[in-house]
């Protein structure tokens, strides 16, 4: 219902001061993340990008590792050049030994918690006794420098600290040698991101080969030496260096490896280097070992082996596949400085997925992802099938998604597989080339990798189901039960729910920030400068917040504050919508006006009866009984009134005049912030002529007050209805309390009962 | 990594429908963690698009979802037991399985206690959620392996 808005003589400007009330939120949701974050230095300034004295340590290796196929064990040997560029005397050096999480002594495994619940199935005690059984864990058989002097050392679970003879100075390098062995774990057994797959009826294996030699950690000016355990969740922190390794394998074995093959004569038949060159030329798939050839090769065991020879530049890490049952396809993708060989490696039972998707999978996420961030620097991409898993490494991945025996695959299967090659081959960027701390921050690589993903499906196929990335994605984890939901700046050991914390919600946040906050052109503008900033470096969260603030030039404080160190959800409440117009103060106006409301006020029955049921009354029967107030008109309008009005207007300005002339609508919205995430009112407006409007209000809004809001919109015409945030954009937990008029939204037991009515 | 699915949350959300008297449920659980109970149940592995709609297999596995959710889902009202009316299930591409069920024959709408015991044998740290609306106001209750029940009262 419309009222008016009474304008006194003389205009004051309203100014109501707003109480300094303690908010339910705390800290402000305003308040700047100055005490959050690292003080910027010289390392990393404040702009959020690498400081004038940044530095990172180089890690270069020289590796001889052969397989051994008849008892699925790796031996290796390593020179490792490492070179301080750091201002720091180094006493110790640190270096990490994934695989002796597979010892049942292990920090990881002795953490574990169990009920017998949990074990009773056959499943999970046949895993825990392989686990139990299973003699995982480095062998270390020489450790010196590079004049073969032993050094002395402590392993410390998943960690080695060598002791120095001599401190290592800033600028210099110290070569280790480091011999080793190691038995390799059956994935289906006892799980793992490396270790073999084991085809039962052929006897063959397939070994995806990664965390397989002595890595030296991360030192840095954030963490000192990044030495925490592996714990099995936290991943990876790894300096940059060259790589120069050989495998030897058996003869009849493909190999896929970080890097460029160096010594393709002495491993490739000429055939084989023929169809390399022409799949380099091609943009489609082209077969360097085709299924046929992979069909025979499989029925023999080669007794002699091979000796691969690989090469990579400026990578955090080494990881190969090898098997006699691959088949192998590459095309080359086509960039202004390179040609990148896009590649895979699969068994027959990938098939027909794995020819059909793979390698353009591969072309098509190392273009998308490099429109966003930086041309992929590296020479080969490879996606390798073994069954159930999805792990990044430098230049290679290792992807599930396989059909069923017979070929055939269900729709989910086909849009897993694919969701996984593209987020795999997309960890190339980050963090194997944008190298944050996974130890730490497991969001920093997976949140950033899920968001570019999403945008990569999206491009893929029309419609493509993405599972994260949309906001009203997120709603039912972030409604859930509080105790369950750790803020996204978390350790990555200490997450809950740990999909959604550290893939789901950072890649929503960014997406958002990308349609909502920054907008696209804004947004992909920050977000290329941070991927180049700190491409071949190593970023903390600190630098990727500043820098999207410092590139865009929008305030995100409040944003990063809310998303990452809460965990608030969203729920804002359109409560009320009040309309008023301007009383004219005329009474010819106002009173007919007033004529229209009482007319559409509801009367009682009796007044209603009688004006039919009573013909007439005494006072109608007999005019004498008439005086000045009977039969009054109250919507006439008397002299009185006239003159008052006239005095009035005589009494105000010009501009006075022309406020009190004014036909416009005005609208009070009142806001409640239910929810705790502070963001932007998104307001589509429908009027009384079916034109809409779409208003979008940022959310500092909420500075002064960020619980509740009001706010006057002032339009031509009357309106409608006000829908706020109409387009699903900011992972609004209950859309009923968006809607003015109110609206009954069906449930999904409605909407799944009308569909299932015969 | 891209393989990080220990989802162990199911989420109901219930509203009750006056007119009909009856509470209407619909329960999203992880499509995956699903079939392996199915497949624990059936000895073999279950993929649930794969059953088409008249098959044996399609009604086997119908008649599994209806006695489980009955068994381990349970509404009672002021103290009295409720009737069990299963309707279907619907599979997203999104991997989320739900299942649509409704209790009728309620005593007092604003008092609902609910029984929720489902997934808990996969792990022990599934949790239920549960959201009741009841004239326009929601509460909600986290159940758990621990915490099998929970009463939800309007005044």
């Amino acid at each position: 219902m419309i009222r008016k808005i009474v304008i006194a003589a003389a205009v004051t400007g309203l100014c109501t001061a707003q109480p300094t009330a303690q908010y339910r939120h705390t800290p402000h949701p305003f308040k700047q993340l100055k005490q959050e974050l690292a003080t910027p230095n010289a390392y990393r300034n404040a702009a959020g990008a690498p400081g004038h004295r940044y530095y990172q340590q180089q890690a270069d290796y020289v590796m001889r590792i052969a397989l051994d196929d008849e008892r699925q064990r790796i031996s290796g040997s390593a020179s490792i050049v490492y070179t301080n560029r750091s201002p720091d005397p180094l006493t110790y050096l640190w270096l990490q030994l994934d695989q002796n999480i597979r010892r049942p002594s292990s920090e990881a495994q002795l953490t574990a918690t169990s009920t017998i619940d949990e074990l009773s199935t056959p499943r999970a005690l046949k895993r825990t006794f392989s686990a139990l059984r299973f003699e995982g864990g480095f062998a270390l058989t020489k450790v010196t420098d590079g004049n073969d002097q032993p050094l002395h050392y402590a392993v410390v679970g998943t960690m080695m600290r060598i002791d120095l003879p001599q401190p290592l100075r800033e600028g210099a390098a110290y070569t280790l040698q480091i011999d080793w062995e190691y038995a390799i774990n059956d994935r289906s057994a006892i799980g793992g991101r490396s270790g073999y797959e084991y085809f039962e009826e052929e006897d063959n294996y397939i070994y995806t080969i990664a965390q397989f030699f002595p890595r030296m950690c991360v030192y840095n000016d954030v963490e000192g030496w990044q030495n925490k355990a592996f714990l099995g969740d936290g991943e990876f922190a790894l300096p940059f260096g060259n790589y120069k390794v050989q495998i030897t394998v058996p003869s009849d074995h493909v190999v896929a490896a970080t890097g460029e093959l160096t010594n393709a004569r002495q491993v490739l038949t000429p055939t084989q280097r023929e169809r390399w060159e022409t799949a380099r030329q091609s943009d489609q798939p082209v077969f360097i070992v085709t299924a046929e050839e992979a069909a025979a090769n499989e029925q023999q065991k080669a007794t002699d082996t091979k000796t691969w020879e690989f090469e990579a530049q400026n990578v955090r890490d080494f990881a190969f596949a090898c098997s006699r049952k691959f088949i192998w396809d590459a095309q080359g993708v086509d960039q202004s400085d390179n040609t990148i060989m896009a590649m895979s490696f699969y068994p027959k039972e990938g098939n027909p997925l794995w020819e059909r998707y793979s390698t353009r999978l591969v072309a098509h996420t190392l273009k998308t992802y490099s429109k966003f961030t930086f041309d992929y620097p590296y020479p080969v991409a490879i996606s390798v099938h073994t069954k159930r898993i999805g792990m990044e490494y430098p230049m290679i991945c290792f992807n599930g998604g396989r059909p069923n025996s017979d070929g055939t695959y269900s729709e989910r299967v086909k849009y897993w597989m694919q969701t996984v090659i593209i987020h795999e081959v997309g960890h190339n960027y980050f963090p194997m080339i944008v190298n944050s701390d996974e130890r730490q921050w497991t969001w920093m690589d997976e949140g950033l990798n899920t968001f570019l993903q999403y945008l990569t499906e999206q491009e893929w196929e029309r419609g493509y189901p993405s599972m994260r990335g949309p906001a009203h994605l997120i709603v039912d984890y972030m409604k859930g039960d509080k105790s369950t939901i750790a803020p996204i700046m978390t350790n990555s050991e200490s997450i809950l729910q740990f999909g959604n914390n550290a893939y789901g919600k950072p890649a929503t946040a960014l997406n958002i920030l990308r349609e909502t906050i920054l907008g696209r052109e804004l947004f992909d503008f920050a977000f290329k400068t941070y991927a180049q900033r700190w491409m071949f470096k190593h970023p903390t969260p600190a630098d990727f917040f500043r820098t999207m603030e410092d590139a865009s030039g929008i305030d995100l404080d409040w944003f990063w504050r809310g998303w990452f160190f809460t965990n608030d959800h969203c729920d804002i409440a359109l409560n009320a919508v009040k309309w008023f117009q301007i009383n004219t103060r005329d009474p010819s106006t106002e009173k007919a006006f007033q004529q229209q409301i009482d007319e559409r006020q509801p009367k009682n029955i009796s007044e209603l009866r009688n004006r039919t049921a009573i013909e007439q009354t005494a006072n109608e029967a007999n005019p004498l009984l008439d005086d000045r107030y009977t039969g009054k008109d109250p919507y006439a309008v008397t002299e009185a009134e006239k003159a008052a009005y006239s005095d009035l207007k005589a009494s105000l300005s010009e501009e006075e005049l022309q406020l009190l002339e004014d036909r416009h609508h005005f609208y009070q919205m009142d806001f409640t912030n239910e929810g705790g995430l502070v963001m932007p009112l998104i307001l589509n407006i429908t009027f009384a002529d079916e034109s809409d409007t779409l208003i979008r209000i940022p959310a500092e809004i909420w500075r002064r007050n960020p619980e509740r809001v009001s706010k006057v919109f002032i339009f031509q015409q009357p309106v409608d209805s006000v829908a706020l945030d109409p387009f699903l954009e900011t992972a609004d937990c209950d859309m009923r309390n968006n809607y003015w008029p109110r609206r009954t939204i069906p449930s999904r037991f409605d909407l799944f009962e009308e569909r299932s009515r015969p | 990594m891209a393989t990080t699915h220990r989802y162990a949350i199911t989420i109901a959300e219930m509203a009750y429908d006056a007119p009909k008297n009856r509470i209407e449920v619909s329960l999203k659980v992880a499509a995956h963690d699903f079939e392996q109970l199915l497949a624990q149940v059936l000895h073999r592995p279950v993929h649930l698009e794969e059953q088409p709609d008249s098959s044996k297999a399609e009604h086997l596995i119908s008649t599994y979802c209806e006695k489980y959710l009955s068994t381990h889902f349970k509404l009672s009202s002021g103290g009295f037991p409720t009737r069990f009316h299963y309707l279907g299930r619907e599979l997203t591409p999104h991997e989320s399985l739900y299942f649509y069920f409704s209790f009728s024959g309620i005593h007092n709408p604003k008092q609902v206690t609910v029984f929720s015991d489902v997934m808990t044998s996969l792990s022990r740290d599934q949790q239920n959620r549960i959201h009741y609306t009841y004239g326009g106001v929601t509460k909600s209750a986290t159940l758990s392996a621990a915490q099998n029940k929970a009463t939800l009262s309007f005044d």
